[in-house]
C-alpha cells in the first residue's frame, strides 16, 4: 500500500498538467455552483418511504393543506355590512379565482340566501337515511300547524311545507356534528365567514403550490398583494394575508444568510490562521484555498447528480473544509523538513489513512434513506477525496522552493500541558463522570425546532384559530376515485371526536343500501294518510304534495349535492396533484384519536402534534444505524491500516474520548442532542481518528516531535470551521458547529496528551 | 341547533338592525319615548296570511317583556296553547299538544342568544343600536323598511313596517312581508307599561 501511494504521489508530482487541470476543474465547478438552484426542503431530511415523508408528500399534493387566509379586521362597527365592502370582497374573490395558482376561494358560507334550499336538502337526505325518519303521517299536519303558531315560524312556512317531517335534520345534525368536532364558530347572521361580534372576517383560499417550497411563497405573496390592492377595500377595514408558505421562505432566507455568513467567516478565519501560523507566507493560503476548490468540484457534482441539491449541505462546507485543511497542514509541515519530498512520501500513508477513514464515515451516509443525508455524505466524502488529490497535485509544487517561512512554534503551549503521568488519570475521571451523566442525556427530536420563521407567523395562525375556533386536526384517506376515497374515509365515520367526509357524502354503496330501503317503502300509502290528515287540519289540498314528490324523485337515485353542502364537499374531497383523491376526516386532537386513525387503511394523519412526533421517530430510526455504520467503518479501516487490533484501538482513543466527553457536556448542560449534533458527532469521529492515526503513526515512525504542531494547528482550523457555523441562526448549522468546537478540544487533548502516554505505557510494560 | 330555527333568530335580529344610520328625528324620538319602558304586557293578535292558504291563520295570545330581568314571554292561546319563555341563558317551550317542556341553552345556541337580545332591544325601543341590515324607505308612522342586499334578512323578507302609537311610545303593529309571499301582521292591544308582571306569566307550562 505504501509503495502504491508513493508511486501515485510521484506520478502526480511529475505531471504539472494535473495541477492545471485541477485549477480548471475548480473554475468550471464554480460556474456550475453559481448557476445552481439550491433548495431548502424539509422533506429531504425525512427517510424515503417513511410515514412522515408519505404524510408530507400528501400534504404537498393536496390543496387541502396548501391554504392561504385573508383576515379582515373591522376598525369600526358594521364595517363588513356596507355595500362597498361586499363589492370589494367579491372583486377580491374574483381576482384570486382567476389565477391559475389558486384552486378555490371561499368568502361566503352560503352561495345564496334564497332560503337554505330545503327541497334539495330533503332529496339529499334520502340518501343518508331510511324511511323511519318520516314518522307518523297522521301526526305531521298537526305538528306543522303547531310550528306555524310558534314565534320561530316567521319566514319558515315554505320550509315547513317542503319538509314537514323534518328529514333534512339528518343533514343538519351531521353539519352540527361537524361544527362540534371542528370547533369552528361563525356568525349566523352573515353569509360571510365572520366572527359573531362582526369584528373579524375570513376569506379562505387553497392552492396546489406546496407550503414546504419557498418558491411557492415567492409566487403567492405578490399575487395576494396585487389582488388586495385591486379590490380597494374601504379604509375602515384592515386586511392581513396569512400565508403558511411564508415559513418556507423565512427558513430559506435564514439558511441563505447563514451560508453567506459561514462563507465569509471561513474566508476570514482561515486567512487569519494562515497569516498567524505561517508568518505571512502567501503560499500558505493555498492550504485553505485547495479544500475550497475541492468543495467546489464536489458541489458541482452534487448539482449534476442530485435532483434537488440542498442548501444546508453546502452550508456545512466550512466544516468539511476544516477537515480537509489538515492534509495541507501536514504537507506544508513535511515540505518544511530537511528532505521535503521524502517526508511527504512518509506522511502520505497516514494522510491517506486519515482521509479514507473520514471518507468512509461520510460515505456511509450515502446509504442513508434520507436524501439530505445522502447528499451530505456524497458532498463531504467526495470533497475530501478531491482535496487530497488537489493538495498533492498543487501544494508540493508550490512549496518546492526552499526558504519556507518558519512556522509559529507551539512549544509554549505544549509546556502548559500537565505531565503525561496525569493524563490517564484525568481522562479516566472525566470519562467516568461523563459516563455517569449520560443517563441525563436528552434527545431533542421535535423537528419544529428547525422552523426559524418569525413568531408573528405563529401568532397570526393562532389568532385565526382563536377567533374562529377550528383547532381540530385532519386525517386524509386516499383513493383512486372519489368514491374509493370516501369508502376509505367511511372507516372513521361516526367515531367519537372524529368527523369523516363519508358522513355527509356517503360512498355509493351506502347510498345504494339506503335507496333500496326507500324504494321498498310504501310511499303511496304514506302520501294518502298524510293528505287525509292534512285535510282534517284544514290545510289546502296538495299542501304537502311537493314533499312527497321530492322523496319520489330522490329515491330514484339521481340527486345532486345541495348548494349548502357543495363548498363543504369541495373542501373535504379533493384531487391531489399526484392523481389520487383525498377525503378528509377532522378530529379532536388526542393521542388516542391519532393512534386510532393511524391504524386505518389508506389513512394519513396530519396534525400539528402527531406529525412532528412521527417525523422525529422516523429520523431517529434512520440516522442511528447510519451513524453506527459510520463509526464501524472508521474502526474497521483504522484496524486495516495498523494491522494490529491493539494499535487500532489506541488510534481510536481520541474518537472515544471526544464522543463520550462531548455527550457528557451535553448531559451536564441539559442541552438536547438533535440531528445536527448527531451529524457533527459523526464528523468528529472522522476528525478524531485522523488525529489518532497521525499521532500513532508519527510515534511509530519517530516523528513524534513534529506531530504536536500539526495536530494542534489542525485542531485550530477545525475550531475555526466550527466557528464559521456556530453563530448561524439555524440550529442545523449552529448546533453542528458548537458540537464540533466542544468535541475537537477533547479530541485534540486526548491525541496529543493521552495517546502518547498510552503508547509509552504500552512500551514500558513490554 | 337546527339552522331552520336560526332563520327566525336571524330574522328577528335583522328586525332590530332596523334603523338606517341617517334615520333622524323620528327614530330618536321613538328611542327616547320607548326608552322609558321597563316592562310591557300586551295582548297580541297575529295574522299569518299564507300564500298557499285560502284563509289567514289567526293566532292570539299574550306577550310579556321585562327589560330589567331580561325576560320575554310569548303565550299563544289559540288555535293551540303554546308558550315560549326566553331569558338571557335559555329558551323554555311548552305546548299543550305534546305536554312536553323543552329547554334549550342560549349560551350553547348563538341564534337563541341573538333572539333573546333582539327581542329585548326591540321592545325597549333601543332602535339605534344596530343599523346594519335594513334601510328606511319611509320615515314616518308607520315606519317602513327593506332589508339591505346581502343581509341575512334579505333571504326571508321583502319588507317590514312598524306602526307606533301616536306618542311613539309603543309598537302597535308589526307587518312583515315575506319573500315567499306570506304576510305576518302582529297587532298589540291592552298594553300595560311598567306594571308588575306576575310570576305566573314567566312560566312556560301555562295550560297545566
Amino acid at each position: 500500500m505504501t509503495r502504491l501511494l508513493r508511486r501515485m504521489l510521484f506520478f502526480i508530482l511529475r505531471r504539472p498538467v494535473i495541477c492545471a487541470a485541477a485549477v480548471l476543474l475548480a473554475c468550471c465547478s464554480a460556474v456550475i455552483m453559481a448557476k445552481a438552484d439550491f433548495r431548502n426542503d424539509i422533506a429531504t431530511m425525512l427517510p424515503d418511504g417513511s410515514q412522515s415523508q408519505r404524510t408530507l408528500r400528501k400534504v404537498n399534493a393536496s390543496s387541502m393543506f396548501n391554504k392561504a387566509m385573508l383576515l379582515f379586521t373591522a376598525k369600526e362597527p358594521g364595517a363588513f355590512s356596507s355595500e362597498k365592502f361586499a363589492s370589494s370582497l367579491d372583486t377580491l374573490a374574483s381576482e384570486l379565482s382567476s389565477k391559475s395558482e389558486i384552486v378555490r376561494v371561499d368568502h361566503r358560507l352560503f352561495s345564496s340566501r334564497e332560503g337554505l334550499g330545503t327541497r334539495s336538502l330533503v332529496r339529499y337526505a334520502v340518501q343518508l337515511s331510511t324511511p323511519e325518519v318520516l314518522g307518523d303521517p297522521e301526526e305531521l299536519p298537526r305538528k306543522v300547524m303547531r310550528e306555524l303558531c310558534m314565534i320561530q315560524s316567521i319566514g319558515r312556512t315554505a320550509q315547513l311545507r317542503e319538509d314537514p317531517a323534518g328529514i333534512s335534520r339528518v343533514v343538519f345534525n351531521k353539519l352540527n356534528r361537524f361544527r362540534k368536532v371542528s370547533g369552528m364558530t361563525t356568525a349566523l347572521d352573515s353569509s360571510f365567514i365572520e366572527t359573531a361580534d362582526h369584528k373579524n372576517l375570513l376569506v379562505l383560499t387553497e392552492t396546489m403550490l406546496p407550503v414546504s417550497d419557498p418558491a411557492s411563497g415567492k409566487k403567492l405573496v405578490p399575487l395576494f398583494e396585487e389582488a388586495v390592492k385591486k379590490a380597494a377595500f374601504p379604509a375602515n377595514v384592515e386586511c392581513e394575508v396569512i400565508l403558511p408558505h411564508k415559513r418556507a421562505m423565512a427558513n430559506e432566507s435564514v439558511v441563505k444568510r447563514d451560508v453567506n455568513l459561514a462563507m465569509v467567516m471561513t474566508a476570514v478565519l482561515f486567512c487569519l490562521i494562515m497569516v498567524f501560523f505561517y508568518r505571512r507566507d502567501l503560499r500558505s493560503f493555498l492550504i485553505p484555498a485547495i479544500p475550497v476548490a475541492g468543495s467546489l468540484v464536489s458541489g458541482a457534482l452534487l448539482v449534476l447528480i442530485f435532483d434537488a441539491p440542498q442548501l444546508f449541505v453546502v452550508g456545512l462546507g466550512g466544516v468539511v473544509i476544516s477537515i480537509a485543511i489538515d492534509y495541507g497542514i501536514h504537507i506544508y509541515s513535511a515540505m518544511n523538513s530537511r528532505y521535503p519530498y521524502r517526508t511527504v512520501a512518509e506522511v502520505l500513508p497516514s494522510l491517506f489513512a486519515g482521509m479514507i477513514t473520514s471518507f468512509a464515515a461520510f460515505f456511509m451516509f450515502v446509504f442513508s434513506d434520507m436524501q439530505g443525508v445522502r447528499q451530505l455524505g456524497f458532498y463531504a466524502a467526495s470533497s475530501l477525496l478531491f482535496t487530497l488529490f488537489f493538495m498533492l497535485a498543487i501544494l508540493p509544487a508550490a512549496l518546492a522552493k526552499r526558504n519556507l517561512a518558519p512556522v509559529v512554534q507551539l512549544d509554549r503551549l505544549r509546556s502548559l500541558l500537565p505531565s503525561g503521568r496525569y493524563a490517564v488519570g484525568i481522562f479516566l475521571v472525566a470519562a467516568a463522570a461523563a459516563a455517569a451523566s449520560l443517563g441525563f442525556l436528552r434527545f431533542k427530536t421535535d423537528v419544529r425546532q428547525y422552523d426559524m420563521s418569525p413568531e408573528s407567523y405563529d401568532l397570526a395562525e393562532a389568532k385565526v384559530a382563536k377567533l374562529f375556533g377550528g383547532n381540530s386536526a385532519i386525517a386524509v384517506f386516499d383513493g383512486r376515485t372519489p368514491d374509493e376515497a370516501l369508502q376509505n374515509s367511511a372507516q372513521a365515520a361516526g367515531k367519537e371526536g372524529i368527523f369523516s367526509a363519508a358522513e355527509l357524502f356517503p360512498p355509493a354503496e351506502e347510498c345504494r343500501k339506503n335507496l333500496g330501503a326507500w324504494r321498498d317503502f310504501d310511499l303511496d300509502g304514506y302520501a294518502r294518510k298524510l293528505r287525509a290528515a292534512a285535510k282534517k287540519m284544514n290545510f289546502p289540498d296538495g299542501f304537502f304534495d311537493g314533499f312527497i314528490a321530492d322523496i319520489q324523485t330522490a329515491r330514484q337515485g339521481d340527486v345532486s349535492v345541495p348548494d349548502l353542502l357543495k363548498h363543504v364537499r369541495q373542501r373535504m374531497l379533493v384531487k391531489g396533484s399526484d392523481g389520487l383523491w383525498y377525503a378528509s376526516a377532522i378530529y379532536r386532537e388526542s393521542p388516542e384519536n391519532s393512534a386510532l386513525l393511524s391504524r386505518l387503511d389508506h389513512c394519513t394523519v396530519v396534525s400539528g402534534k402527531h406529525l412532528p412526533k412521527v417525523m422525529a421517530q422516523d429520523i431517529m430510526r434512520s440516522i442511528v444505524p447510519c451513524g453506527a455504520a459510520a463509526v464501524a467503518a472508521v474502526l474497521l479501516i483504522t484496524w486495516c491500516f495498523f494491522g494490529k487490533f491493539l494499535s487500532a484501538l489506541k488510534a481510536v482513543t481520541p474518537v472515544a474520548a471526544a464522543l463520550l466527553l462531548t455527550c457528557g457536556v451535553y448531559s451536564v448542560c441539559g442541552k438536547g442532542v438533535n440531528i445536527p449534533v448527531m451529524a457533527a458527532l459523526v464528523i468528529l469521529c472522522g476528525l478524531a481518528v485522523d488525529y489518532g492515526v497521525f499521532v500513532l503513526h508519527a510515534i511509530e515512525t519517530g516523528r513524534e516531535k513534529l506531530i504536536f504542531h500539526s495536530v494542534t494547528l489542525s485542531a485550530v482550523t477545525t475550531l475555526a470551521g466550527g466557528l464559521t457555523v456556530a453563530f448561524a441562526r439555524h440550529p442545523m448549522l449552529s448546533d453542528a458547529g458548537i458540537t464540533l468546537i466542544i468535541g475537537i478540544i477533547f479530541a485534540w487533548a486526548s491525541s496529543v496528551w493521552l495517546l502518547p502516554e498510552l503508547v509509552k505505557s504500552g512500551r514500558t510494560k513490554r | 341547533m337546527c339552522l331552520r330555527r336560526n332563520s327566525a333568530a336571524i330574522l328577528i335580529l335583522s328586525l332590530i338592525s332596523v334603523l338606517p344610520l341617517s334615520a333622524g328625528e323620528l327614530l330618536d324620538k321613538i328611542s327616547a319615548n320607548m326608552g322609558s319602558i321597563r316592562s310591557i304586557k300586551s295582548d297580541f293578535r297575529q295574522e299569518k296570511t299564507l300564500k298557499s292558504f285560502g284563509f289567514p291563520l289567526v293566532i292570539t295570545g299574550v306577550m310579556c317583556a321585562d327589560h330589567a330581568k331580561n325576560l320575554f314571554a310569548w303565550h299563544v292561546k289559540s288555535p293551540m296553547v303554546y308558550s315560549c319563555i326566553i331569558s338571557a341563558d335559555k329558551l323554555t317551550q311548552w305546548d299543550s299538544d305534546t305536554g312536553k317542556t323543552v329547554e334549550v341553552s342560549v349560551s350553547r345556541n348563538p341564534a337563541l342568544k341573538l333572539l333573546s337580545e333582539t327581542l329585548s332591544t326591540l321592545f325597549a325601543g333601543n332602535f339605534p343600536k344596530l343599523l346594519t341590515s335594513f334601510e328606511v324607505t319611509k320615515e314616518a308612522n308607520p315606519l317602513e323598511l327593506v332589508p339591505r342586499s346581502g343581509s341575512a334578512a334579505a333571504g326571508f323578507i321583502s319588507g317590514i313596517a312598524f306602526k307606533f302609537t301616536d306618542d311613539l311610545s309603543q309598537i302597535k303593529e308589526i307587518t312583515m312581508n315575506e319573500k315567499s309571499g306570506d304576510v305576518t301582521r302582529i297587532s298589540f292591544s291592552n298594553s300595560q307599561l311598567n306594571a308588575p308582571i306576575e310570576n305566573f306569566w314567566w312560566k312556560a307550562e301555562q295550560g297545566k
